[in-house]
């Protein structure tokens, strides 16, 4: 049997094989073909369904098949199983059971005409799925979140394997379907690394999964105009977890709780007084508010220090940077106490300065309200702060009544 | 100076963030130094100076920290420097605009009251007025979602601190005594 022959052998008697090439060379070209998918979910099936020894050669095989514009010979060598000899080295791991050769031949026979019917006929499993899909298309369309339209089918059906994957594969879209917004090649990536986590872990049922996850799909638009969607809208691919409402708005919400829950939590790393036994959110929204306000107030404070410290000075920029870098200040991290005495104040705001006057960095000192002893605004305003009263205000009477304290003073 | 180049302190890059607000906020300071030569040192003079340099370390965060946060770019179009303010309106009108177009969709979903309001009761009032707190200090906070406006004040949340280490130092360095620092 000769290879190099191959499209002229090919090409007139086997309609189905240019189908095939076609999308193989659109594949590279980044249109999101549902049929693609198809294939590639071909390829996973045959994987799957096939012993485990050829699955790693099923994988090499076709993408180095198609890299070659030689698509005929997969579908040949599986209809026929003669041909087997004579394909490359690879395919001689290939498997030989009539039940793999027609699944593969009834998946390769999809890529004729690409239409969903023949995609459903075959797999019965679809059709209660497509009232759902299409009573559900159109009130989803435009927005961001696919529904698990096939979440509950999947109850039925499927183990909680499955599902235990499909909850994985959940949590994974919501974040990933944040980053990869805009991009249908990240789409499509998304979707192969879901059917792969699903062939790892549930190997019978995964021909429904990729089934059911295609056709939300191409029921909420269809095959051509999608190719150019994905890259300009984003798309939050969702899956609905087993037991849990499917409603667009619930999932929806559930996205958003997630990604709330996974700010917060950065959030309480970056903020040091949070302990991480006891947030609420209400909790941490305080906590959090607090330390920005004390970071605003250190600032404040700060630049009214170096407006009365440095009339004069000029700064030697890169001398500065250079020691500037290398000299976190300690005082910062440490929780240092408030010195008691106002007086220390006063000094740095005398034209004669003595700025090393024992004043300390207010760092987190929201955490120790009750032991500061602060007279004057100073006690007032932190105090207020921890509190939590409207902020604005303290800041601005920082600010303006400070340097009339000091007047008062000097 | 040189000992403490052999402990453990992290160096930063020269392009960080924090190099960059340095940088600036001295030429700032440099600025204004230059600008009041004449020290009255009165207490509206140092009240000016205090405003100008506050302005001036807000300013040279934001600017350090470029358009690419919503923070920073509602500080910088509060600066009355109108150049600035062009350069990255157009730098990031296209930008923005998408990104608008995106964020209002989401916003379309997650944002619609009726549904919060069935999903979760307790949690809706405690959470708003902070949530409102938190708009008002992160700059810019308050048009945005929830879920953005808990990034931003993360990243907020790092300025400042590199601003008050940096602040820190930088009076650490030109103050006359250094005793009762470490």
């Amino acid at each position: 049997m000769d290879m190099s022959g191959n499209d002229t052998n090919v090409g007139p008697p086997k309609p189905s094989e240019d189908a095939v090439d076609y999308r193989v060379a659109t594949l590279s070209n980044n249109v999101t073909n549902a049929s693609i998918e198809m294939i590639t979910s071909a390829n996973r099936m045959v994987k799957s369904s096939s012993c485990s020894s050829s699955a790693p050669m099923v994988d090499s095989f076709c993408p180095s098949v198609w890299e070659q514009q030689s698509l005929g010979y997969c579908d040949t060598s599986v209809r026929n199983g003669a041909l087997l000899n004579a394909l490359p080295h690879s395919l001689t791991h290939f498997p030989t059971d009539p039940a793999f050769i027609e699944r593969a031949a009834r998946f390769s026979c999809f890529s004729n005409g690409g239409s969903f019917s023949e995609m459903v006929n075959p797999l019965t499993i679809l059709d209660p799925l497509n009232p759902r899909n299409r009573a559900v298309g159109p009130v989803v369309g435009p927005n961001e979140v696919f529904l698990g339209n096939g979440s509950n089918p999947l109850k039925d059906e499927k183990n909680g394997v499955d599902l235990g994957g499909n909850q994985s594969d959940g949590a994974e879209f919501s974040r990933s379907g944040e980053r990869e917004v805009s991009n249908g090649n990240g789409w499509k990536k998304r979707k192969r690394i879901e059917k792969k986590n699903e062939n790892n872990e549930a190997q019978q049922t995964c021909v429904e999964t990729t089934e059911i996850r295609r056709n939300p799909r191409g029921k909420n638009g269809n095959l051509e105009p999608q190719g150019s969607d994905p890259p300009k809208e984003d798309y939050i691919h969702v899956r609905a977890r087993r037991g849990q409402a499917t409603n667009s708005h619930s999932l929806a919400e559930r996205i958003r709780r997630e990604k709330i829950s996974e700010r917060m939590k950065l959030l309480q790393d970056l903020v040091p007084g949070c302990s991480k036994q006891v947030t609420g959110k209400a909790v941490m929204l305080d906590e959090i508010i607090n330390y920005v306000q004390s970071l605003q107030r250190q600032v404040e404070f700060l630049s009214m220090k170096l407006a009365t410290v440095n009339p004069r000075m000029d700064f030697n920029i890169e001398g500065l940077i250079a020691k500037d870098i290398l000299q976190p200040r300690t005082g910062l991290s440490s929780s240092i106490p408030f010195p008691n005495d106002m007086t220390m104040l006063f000094p740095p705001f005398q034209p004669t300065v003595n700025v090393g006057g024992g004043f300390r960095q207010p760092s987190s000192q929201h955490m120790q309200a009750p032991s500061t002893a602060w007279e004057d605004e100073f006690h007032n305003v932190f105090r207020n702060g921890f509190n939590s009263s409207s902020p604005p205000n303290n800041s601005q009477d920082l600010s303006v009544t400070l340097p009339g304290h000091m007047k008062d003073e000097i | 100076m040189t000992d403490h180049k052999n402990h453990q302190i992290p160096t930063a890059k020269p392009s960080s963030i924090k190099t960059r607000f340095a940088i600036k906020f001295l030429r700032a300071m440099n600025k204004l130094n230059n600008k009041n030569k004449n020290n009255k040192n009165t207490m509206s003079e140092k009240h000016k100076r205090f405003l100008a340099i506050r302005a001036a370390a807000h300013a040279s965060m934001a600017s350090a920290v470029g358009p690419r946060r919503a923070w920073s770019r509602a500080v910088l179009r509060k600066i009355p420097n109108q150049q600035k303010q062009l350069h990255y309106s157009l730098m990031n009108k296209q930008r923005t605009r998408r990104r608008n177009i995106r964020r209002n969709r989401i916003l379309l979903i997650t944002r619609g009251n009726p549904n919060r309001e069935n999903y979760d009761h307790e949690e809706n009032e405690d959470e708003d007025e902070e949530e409102e707190d938190l708009r008002e200090l992160v700059p810019g906070g308050k048009e945005m979602d929830f879920c953005r406006l808990l990034n931003e004040t993360a990243h907020y949340i790092k300025c400042l601190r590199t601003q008050v280490q940096v602040m820190t130092n930088i009076l650490h360095h030109s103050s006359p005594s250094n005793i009762l620092y470490k």
